[in-house]
């Protein structure tokens, strides 16, 4: 008989060949977060220490845990695969189990080992080391009768004000383990076989999502609503105007002779947020394949915040609606934001206008996006 | 002289695909996938996933050894996904591999994941050509690679710099209350809808680059939505949809043509799950031809995760007489695209 056994259910790796009586050789390496990298070459040196080859294995014992599911499955994926492969049967032993057998029989005890977030898996063994309890996971304070019961396993090390004497061991031994399942299976001491199977205890941590997150901003106390813009909009219109295009800033009369246009001609938006009128923009519709972008403007304080690329989303879509080939606009060659803004959303610069804004004699440039 | 029998095992993701692969040819094609356990949190859940391999495991093996009509005693080769992918899930894998290495005393080979999305070509269109760019687009990568030599060398040339394409597929999905994995519905939604109808941004689209962006595209079309729901107008899902995977198409499809002519290269592979979707399919093409481009993408079944990718690029690997991984071999969640073979 020869049995291999692992246990990586905890930051130590511990693996051992039995031949049903003793130990023949072991190897066991303390490295929490490398138990993929350790196990296998560690399994190659105990069978190449010991003289023999994977052939004349006759079972695989393997800790299923409780203990960190990463390490956890290194250990189980292996023992599966070994067993299926060669062909040779697979125990599962609980890893507080194999604490436990480490301990002198007489008195009840505790076995507690690390469960991260302030938690240890833990069980119950009576005076016979036979598991009354568990495996349970849960804080270590939250354990009754812990305080006046003797712990064994890393648990009791990491929180000693929740139990009473901390005893040896604190990990699982592959030699024990291997003990375990090369033993006699009768008697009243005899440590139940499992499949291998991980105890995970906890369920996967996920939690069904809500609807989908809001992507229009927080500081918004009110979504960004678009409209066609109305005579009575003016006012809030020219101050914007005047604030943002000093320069050459569309009057009043400017306006009202746009309005002037039938609707088949022209398309106004403001964009709203609450009661107040943040943007606005406009296309002429000329009639031929080209719709005119004609104005785009965003108050400074909601700049960012997607208002003039919605605007401007909107806008394209009439033209679109409408049968229009291409979007044609200017933009003043000094307004990097602008030019980003149309470059974005699929403009190309497609010429100059020398000294178009006047007095200042800053160039136009023409974008032109084509529609389909 | 008979080629290796390579067994190829991947479990970077939601799916656990065991594949075996003799040369070029593929034998068998075993994946059992966990997606069904992720739609209804929207996302593949990690811990769900290395569960979920850890069962598949040993069946999906035993299926493709039953497909295959061969006995674990003929696999002469072991190859793994040693990553870039989730980092407990591709432990998984690795784990499982080394013990069929080491229960067989076969060689063990980590190959690259990306890379093994490539070399799948081979077993539909044969020998790739040499140098090819590749396009890989999928739930978890964006990326343009240089091909000069699938089992030797690759060479990134670009990758998203924040969203993979297929990511921005889930999460506009579900901002259209489609369900997860977000690239079939909406896929089949664009059908019925106008590409035109809604011009979407393209990230990066003129920054000279081979880079890739599509967080900015994923909001765009949030913003689009929720500003219509706001005002209480209907949205017309198709054509979001169409829109949407119009600009996703594009971008992708224009790089990787620039990628072709500035590297002077006459051949274009493109993988990963998203190269199931149709329009990519279709622009590709279209594009391609009209560059002098010739362009191979493998079957649908094979662009998605897959044992046979990782088995293909195994036997490649095995073909060449390189150096196998050693049995302490690491998951490497981010290893990069240069590292085909980790030693």
């Amino acid at each position: 008989m020869l049995v291999v056994g692992f246990d990586t259910a905890t930051p130590v790796v511990s693996v051992a060949l039995h031949d049903g009586e003793r130990v023949v050789s072991e190897a066991s390496a303390a490295d929490g977060r490398r138990h993929g990298e350790l196990l296998a070459p560690m399994i190659a040196k105990v069978l190449a220490d010991a003289g023999v080859s994977r052939a004349d294995l006759s079972a695989v014992a393997v800790g299923v845990g409780p203990g960190p599911y990463t390490g956890l499955r290194v250990g189980v994926v292996t023992a599966r695969v070994l067993g299926a492969v060669l062909g040779i049967g697979v125990h599962g032993v609980c890893s507080l189990d194999v604490i436990a057998a480490g301990v002198p029989r007489g008195r009840e005890f505790l076995v507690a080992t690390d469960a991260r977030r302030k938690e240890v898996y833990w069980a119950r063994y009576d005076a016979a080391g036979t598991r009354v309890e568990g495996p349970l996971v849960g804080r270590a304070d939250s354990i009754s009768g812990a305080a006046g019961l003797p712990v064994a396993g890393r648990g009791g090390q990491l929180y000693p004000e929740a139990f009473g004497a901390v005893i040896g061991p604190a990990y699982p031994d592959a030699r024990t383990l291997c003990a375990l399942a090369a033993g006699p299976r009768t008697g009243s001491a005899a440590v139940p076989l499992l499949p291998a199977e991980p105890l995970y205890l906890r369920r996967p941590d996920a939690r069904e999502p809500g609807p989908p997150k809001r992507v229009t901003p927080p500081g918004s106390p009110s979504p960004v609503r678009l409209r066609e813009m109305r005579r009575a909009d003016m006012a809030a219109i020219i101050a914007l105007e005047q604030e943002l295009f000093p320069e050459d800033a569309w009057t009043p009369e400017m306006f009202a002779a746009e309005f002037a246009q039938p609707p088949s001609r022209r398309l106004y938006l403001v964009a709203e947020q609450g009661d107040a009128l943040i943007g606005y923009a406009g296309m002429m519709f000329t009639g031929g394949s080209q719709a005119d972008l004609v104005t785009l403007a965003v108050t400074p304080a909601r700049w960012g915040a997607g208002t003039g690329a919605a605007l401007l989303l909107a806008l394209v879509d009439e033209a679109g609606k409408r049968g229009y080939q291409e979007v044609l606009l200017e933009v003043r060659e000094d307004n990097p934001r602008a030019r980003r803004l149309y470059l974005r959303h699929g403009f190309d610069e497609v010429g100059i206008r020398r000294g178009y804004y006047q007095p200042s004699g800053v160039d136009a440039v023409v974008m032109r996006k084509v529609l389909r | 002289m008979v080629s290796p029998l390579v067994l190829g095992i991947e479990t970077s993701c939601d799916e656990t695909g065991i594949g075996l692969v003799r040369g070029h040819d593929l034998l068998a094609d075993a994946v059992a996938s966990s997606v069904d356990e992720h739609a209804r949190f929207g996302g593949v859940v990690p811990e769900v996933a290395s569960r979920a391999h850890l069962e598949a495991m040993i069946p999906a093996f035993d299926r493709a050894l039953a497909t295959a009509g061969v006995k674990p005693g003929q696999i002469d080769a072991v190859a793994v996904t040693a990553g870039p992918g989730l980092a407990g899930a591709l432990l998984v894998g690795v784990a499982a591999a080394k013990a069929y290495a080491f229960a067989l005393g076969k060689p063990l080979y980590g190959v690259n994941h990306l890379a093994a999305h490539i070399a799948v070509d081979q077993l539909e269109h044969g020998t790739l050509p040499s140098p090819a760019v590749a396009l890989l687009v999928s739930g978890g990568h964006s990326s343009l690679l240089l091909v000069p030599d699938v089992a030797e060398e690759v060479i990134p040339l670009g990758a998203t710099i924040d969203d993979a394409a297929g990511e921005a597929y889930d999460k506009v999905a579900r901002v259209l209350g489609m369900p997860f994995p977000g690239g079939p519905p909406i896929d089949e939604a664009a059908r019925d809808g106008d590409p035109a109808a809604i011009s979407f941004p393209r990230g990066k689209y003129r920054d000279g680059t081979l880079d890739f962006s599509f967080a900015g595209l994923k909001t765009a079309v949030a913003r689009w939505v929720e500003a219509r729901q706001a005002t209480g107008e209907p949205v017309h899902a198709p054509d979001v949809a169409a829109s949407f995977q119009e600009a996703v198409a594009d971008v992708l499809t224009r790089k990787a043509v620039q990628a072709c002519e500035r590297h002077d290269v006459t051949d274009l592979i493109i993988g990963g799950g998203v190269a199931a979707n149709s329009r990519l399919r279709s622009l590709a093409a279209e594009r391609c031809a009209a560059a002098g481009i010739k362009l191979r993408v493998p079957r649908p079944g094979l662009c998605t995760d897959n044992g046979a990718m990782v088995a293909a690029l195994g036997a490649e690997v095995v073909s060449r007489g390189l150096a196998p991984s050693p049995l302490d071999l690491p998951a490497d969640s981010s290893l990069p695209v240069t590292e085909v073979v980790v030693r």
